[in-house]
């Protein structure tokens, strides 16, 4: 059992990265080389975390276990509840640049450390993934949210950070909802009038393009024929799945509204933002050569094959500045296969089922809310 | 009077409704006592509640033999009264507990309104509607002025004021910060309070021990609520054990488990690894190694079925107190009753020890058998209840 260091001295503050890692091809690298490349720097990160998080340092001396030489699924996967619960950094106060906060829709959010290179690192690498979906060239971008909520003061939510992070991509950005979240019909005509034929972006969260757009264009009869958009959205599928909307009935109605519109879903959390998981023509998600996705027995943690659904870990090479390099979040999910997608793109492809679904909230002390 | 809120505009819902109170006189001591026996042997007959065991376990604990036991030291006639009106407000999503502590304030001859929460669980409103049906019977007439339920949201401060203010005594189960959220409305209101408690099991073996017994009775402590009721023991404590009757005790556990009830599902499993994590990163608890075996992966915890346990080095009060249930049961071997985590907090030990019981130095509330955590006492949590309610 090697001795690891319990404080931080000896350990260089800076973590540092093989040069020209983020100009690896986004879906470009076969199996055997990426797993390798992943066990390297999750090893280094894991020890990266040991020697300046003092809870990663309990958690993985609840039960010491040699992570230097463990390959990818041998390292512990931290729990997304415990930055719920929590304060988990790798990085003094001094250093916070900003604290990421989940959306929250119920209950606590994530709490989410990052310094400044940190977030640097995470918008270049999401800019590298979603380049390779939209190309270079910045398109006139829809934003389906209101104005205000990327001005909202305070702790940066999800919603913000990932609007204000896909405005990079577009030009003449108009958000189509008011402050009140309901349909601008005015501002949207008129973006659809000025950009109607060109290769539109459209960004939201799934639950508020399906509620607060598409539904309004339908009830107030409008539709429009865009000739060649293409539509992002993602940020969980609980609400979608209560309203009983599957993946094909949302992507019919977008079109039946919007005209020829290619649909992607994108799976990501606040937790690892920046390797996110685009959905593909063929509807899978697919990961990033910087991250992976392993499925865990929800019994024993145990890692299962492919085809098995199970719990969705998610590891990436990008968190430094808090331990989450290798997390276990509580969806389900299935890997589908590895490197040979019909699409053409290498690496993992998988699907997300939702959430284990929780159970009712009982105890003695769960009283008056 | 109990107030009825006839015009009020707030979403107050009232599952049962005081009977006018003009047309009642006052039952006596006797009759109160005699109807709340009936209610017990209602309960028992209704197919609804047997299917609840929490209910079952009301009703038997309520049930005339056991009622002249708790009875027989408490005043036989209303003289020198200091109470009258009781607020209770039940636990969400909670269990039976709130009904004894209702029905021995009944006993008392007090009238009661009961505030449930919109979340309660099923076996509350099963319960609720049994009530309802038995006072309408002649048996429970009797008791049709004595209890009021009353269903609101919590942020509706104001309805909580104004019953504070009609009540002489207020009865809060809840978390610490649900208390300190009420002990704030009608401040001056006099108020028991049951708040966030942790118990534990003390267990020791040897070869003459029954270990399936003891492995059934330590099931009937846990399963209940998923493990959330503050009775519930989080931890076993092994008194000089040898691990072999450890491992003994844990499959009987997993043989018995298949053939009971309970309401563990893979959401609990996936909890139990995010609280042994949780209680690793924040508290710094750490497994016990046996001895010469070399770990090979990180933490995990280790099934017993539906339930899961660990065996740590040292167990903390704060440990326990961040404990949330859901079937993790934590272990820890220890030499003495002294080495077990007592604390404020600490209410109940369930024990099974082969010699003399020999009870802590430290605070706790009360020692029971293993098997009896859950079951209720008059003074509950060190609170006399029948002396609070006269």
């Amino acid at each position: 059992m090697p001795v690891w260091p319990d404080s931080r001295k000896g350990w260089p503050d800076v973590f540092s990265y093989p040069p020209d890692l983020f100009d690896l091809p986004v879906y470009g690298l076969a199996s055997a080389q990426k797993q390798a490349m992943l066990d390297e720097l999750l090893q280094s990160l894991s020890a990266h975390h040991y020697a300046h998080c003092q809870a990663y340092r309990q958690l993985v001396d609840c039960n010491p276990f040699d992570f230097s030489s463990a390959p990818s699924p041998g390292q512990l996967p931290v729990a997304t509840r415990l930055f719920k619960d929590l304060e988990l950094a790798s990085i003094e106060q001094t250093e916070v640049f900003r604290q990421m906060r989940s959306s929250g829709t119920s209950g606590q959010a994530s709490k989410i450390t990052l310094d400044g290179p940190s977030a640097k690192r995470q918008s270049q690498v999401l800019v590298k993934i979603l380049q390779s979906w939209l190309g270079k060239q910045r398109r006139p971008m829809l934003l389906i949210d209101a104005p205000s909520t990327v001005k909202k003061a305070g702790a940066m939510t999800a919603r913000a950070a990932g609007l204000q992070g896909l405005s990079f991509f577009g030009r003449h950005h108009c958000y189509a909802l008011d402050d009140e979240m309901q349909l601008d019909v005015d501002k949207v005509q008129a973006f659809f009038t000025e950009h109607g034929e060109q290769p539109v972006l459209i960004f939201g969260f799934t639950f508020i393009v399906w509620q607060q757009f598409i539904q309004a264009m339908i009830s107030q009869g409008l539709t429009v024929n865009l000739t060649n958009a293409i539509l992002i959205h993602g940020g969980g599928w609980k609400k979608m799945q209560e309203q009983a909307v599957t993946d094909e009935q949302f992507k019919t109605a977008i079109r039946q509204t919007l005209g020829n519109v290619s649909v992607h879903d994108y799976y990501g959390m606040v937790e690892q933002t920046g390797t996110i998981y685009m959905q593909c023509e063929h509807g899978h998600l697919h990961t990033p050569v910087w991250s992976d996705v392993l499925i865990r027995d929800p019994a024993d943690l145990s890692v299962l094959e492919n085809g098995v659904t199970g719990l969705i870990q998610v590891n990436s090479v990008l968190p430094t500045s808090y331990p989450g390099h290798c997390l276990l979040t509580e969806d389900l999910g299935t890997i589908i296969g590895e490197d040979d997608c019909a699409c053409g793109r290498l690496g993992k492809y998988f699907k997300v089922h939702g959430r284990v679904p929780k159970a009712q909230v009982k105890g003695c002390s769960d009283t008056f809310v | 009077m109990i107030p009825l809120f006839n015009d009020n505009p707030l979403p107050l819902r009232w599952h049962i409704k005081a009977d006018n109170p003009e047309q009642n006189r006052s039952p006596s001591l006797a009759e109160i006592r005699a109807s709340v026996a009936g209610f017990a042997a209602f309960l028992l007959k209704q197919n609804t509640a047997r299917e609840h065991p929490e209910i079952v376990a009301l009703a038997f604990w309520f049930r005339q033999a056991h009622l002249a036991q708790i009875t027989a030291t408490m005043p036989t006639e209303l003289l020198n009264k200091k109470r009258h009106r009781v607020f209770h407000i039940a636990p969400a999503n909670v269990d039976t507990v709130f009904m004894y502590s209702v029905l021995l304030s009944v006993l008392c001859a007090n009238q009661n309104i009961v505030r449930v929460s919109q979340r309660s669980g099923e076996v509350t409103w099963v319960l609720i509607s049994l009530l309802k049906e038995y006072l309408n019977i002649p048996d429970g007439q009797v008791l049709a002025n004595q209890i009021a339920v009353v269903e609101y949201d919590a942020r509706h401060e104001q309805v909580t004021e104004q019953l504070s203010n009609w009540c002489d005594l207020r009865v809060i189960w809840g978390g610490d910060e649900a208390i300190k959220a009420v002990s704030a409305i009608a401040p001056q209101t006099a108020q028991i309070c049951f708040p966030d408690r942790f118990s534990v099991a003390l267990i020791q073996l040897d070869e003459n021990s029954d270990i399936n017994a003891l492995a059934s009775r330590f099931l009937t402590d846990l399963l209940p609520f998923t493990q959330q009721a503050c009775s519930s023991p989080k931890a076993i404590y092994w008194l000089n054990t040898a691990p072999d009757y450890q491992g003994l005790f844990w499959t009987a556990v997993e043989q018995r488990i298949v053939q009971l009830d309970h309401q563990f599902e893979t959401s609990h499993k996936v909890n139990q690894h995010i609280l042994l994590q949780k209680l690793a990163a924040g508290w710094g608890m750490k497994l016990s190694q046996q001895a010469g075996s070399k770990t090979a992966t990180f933490a995990k915890v280790c099934n017993a079925g539906p339930i899961a346990r660990c065996k740590v080095n040292s167990l903390t009060a704060a440990m326990l107190e961040a404990h949330e249930g859901d079937g993790l049961v934590v272990e820890q071997d220890i030499g003495t009753v002294n080495e077990i985590a007592c604390s404020a907090k600490l209410q109940t030990i369930s024990y099974a020890v082969t010699d003399q019981l020999t009870t802590p130095k430290g605070e706790f509330k009360r020692v029971v058998p293993l098997g009896k955590a859950l079951e209720f006492a008059p003074v509950w949590d060190g609170v006399d209840l029948p002396e609070v309610f006269w």
